[in-house]
């Protein structure tokens, strides 16, 4: 990512080898987007110490950092992934309790802000149920791609793994999220408004 | 919309985080980062993460004040990702444009329609979302149900209807838009390339809708966008009035 006074965060890691607190600026452009990430998957409640822990990893090892990779999100988002791991039983209680209930608990304590008292749609308690049952290598790949907006290079860098790797884990994914949704009618079409 | 939209669309309405949340997370990398700086600190390449965030749990609520200032942001949460696909999300809608350069709008409120407008246009959609007024109409009445009077029928719809749109032919309407989910959240697909030269398209935003839904209302549904042939949008003329028709002499 580049910034708007062109300094990329290949450059700002750089830099904070011997500026350490130049390394706040790479916090204050990707904690928020990591922490939503962080967030969908795990709730609120683990998010802060996630992303805390997530951030002071690479501190820690950004003298490791490829400076050619101008964009350090795929970084970030792979030691997030890493300490996301750590909580792989909370992801799955929480996907099967909103495939058991159509609550999410995860959407529900921010019900004031979205309609997520709402019970789920039946097309999400099985899609929920589908991915509390991937295989969590899978599931990874799928989740940063639909939900970090990632490449499949940039999981690939992120997990470092091939991309032929990636392909094959989001293909697996897919199969089974297909099979979840099958028989629900994903291609509706509108009529006017009640005139 | 295919499974890969569908998990996209999963949990989309967490907003972005508030700022005392990511205020914790910067006063604890701060700490780490002063512990560095410090005189005489030498560091060692390998840190286990553990270690750090241990060592730099201290002073973590005297510090949020002011690291809460440094994080406060618009109210959006961007994902840019240069040259290929780009999400903004808020409380309200999502906007995703993908490599191709389609643009799906996934709406869950009714909410916010300036900053639709404005990121859709981010996104190459001429775009001009307008307010239309929802009202209750009283239709009728049922039979008598035991234990209990009359029952109303009731309905919504809108509180006015465009007359004299200018818009563009079904094909291209097809072509251009299309929505998945009959009710909200509704899911749009709009494909800018579709779009004629100099034509808008108009995205009517439903206001004044119940907080709950009334008895007999299965669904609030979305009302569908238009492709005009032009970026000129006429007036909503209520029902209770009736439409002027061109050429008719003007009241005086």
């Amino acid at each position: 990512m580049t910034a708007p006074d062109g300094e990329t965060d290949a450059a700002v890691i750089s830099r904070s080898r011997h500026e350490p607190e130049a390394f706040a600026l790479l916090y204050d452009r990707h904690a928020a987007a990591i922490y939503r990430y962080v967030a969908r998957r795990l709730g609120d409640a683990p998010a802060d110490d996630v992303v805390a822990e997530c951030f002071l990893a690479a501190f820690a090892r950004r003298d490791r950092y490829d400076p050619g990779r101008a964009d350090a999100r795929p970084w970030l988002y792979g030691i997030a992934a890493r300490v996301i791991g750590k909580h792989r039983r909370t992801e799955v209680r929480l996907l099967r309790a909103l495939a058991r209930t159509g609550v999410d608990p995860v959407a529900e304590s921010h019900a004031d802000l979205v309609d997520s008292r709402v019970t789920a749609a039946a097309q999400q308690r099985q899609l929920s149920a589908a991915l509390a049952g991937l295989a969590a290598t899978d599931r990874e790949v799928l989740l940063l791609i639909a939900w970090a907006d990632l490449s499949y290079a940039e999981v690939a860098e992120a997990l470092a793994i091939p991309v032929g790797t990636v392909r094959s884990r989001l293909s697996r994914a897919r199969k089974k999220t297909r099979a979840a949704l099958a028989g629900q009618d994903l291609t509706l079409q509108s009529e006017e408004l009640y005139t | 919309m295919n499974d890969l939209d569908f998990v996209a669309e999963l949990r989309a309405g967490i907003p972005e985080p508030p700022s005392t949340r990511l205020a914790v997370g910067r006063t604890r990398l701060t700490a780490a980062i002063a512990a560095e700086s410090r005189p005489g600190t030498t560091r060692s390449p390998d840190k286990r993460p553990n270690r750090v965030a241990i060592a730099s749990c201290a002073g973590v609520a005297a510090a949020v004040t002011a690291a809460a200032a440094l994080v406060l942001t618009s109210g959006r949460t961007a994902v840019p990702t240069a040259g290929r696909a780009q999400t903004i999300v808020t409380a309200a809608w999502t906007v995703r444009r993908d490599t191709s350069g389609t643009v799906t709008i996934y709406l869950r409120q009714y909410a916010d329609p300036a900053g639709l407008q404005q990121t859709l246009h981010a996104d190459g959609v001429n775009a001009i979302v307008r307010r239309v007024p929802v009202a209750m109409e009283l239709v009728g009445l049922a039979g008598r149900l035991p234990g209990s009077g009359k029952t109303q029928l009731r309905i919504l719809r809108t509180a006015c209807r465009y007359a004299t749109i200018d818009n563009a032919p079904a094909a291209v309407q097809r072509a251009v838009v299309s929505l998945a989910g009959g009710d909200l959240p509704a899911v749009f697909t709009i494909h800018p390339g579709a779009m004629p030269r100099m034509s808008a398209l108009l995205v009517p935003f439903l206001t004044g809708l119940p907080a709950s839904r009334p008895n007999g209302q299965k669904h609030i549904k979305p009302q569908l966008p238009v492709v005009l042939n032009n970026d000129r949008v006429p007036a909503c003329v209520p029902f209770s009035k009736p439409a002027p028709s061109p050429g008719a002499p003007a009241p005086k």
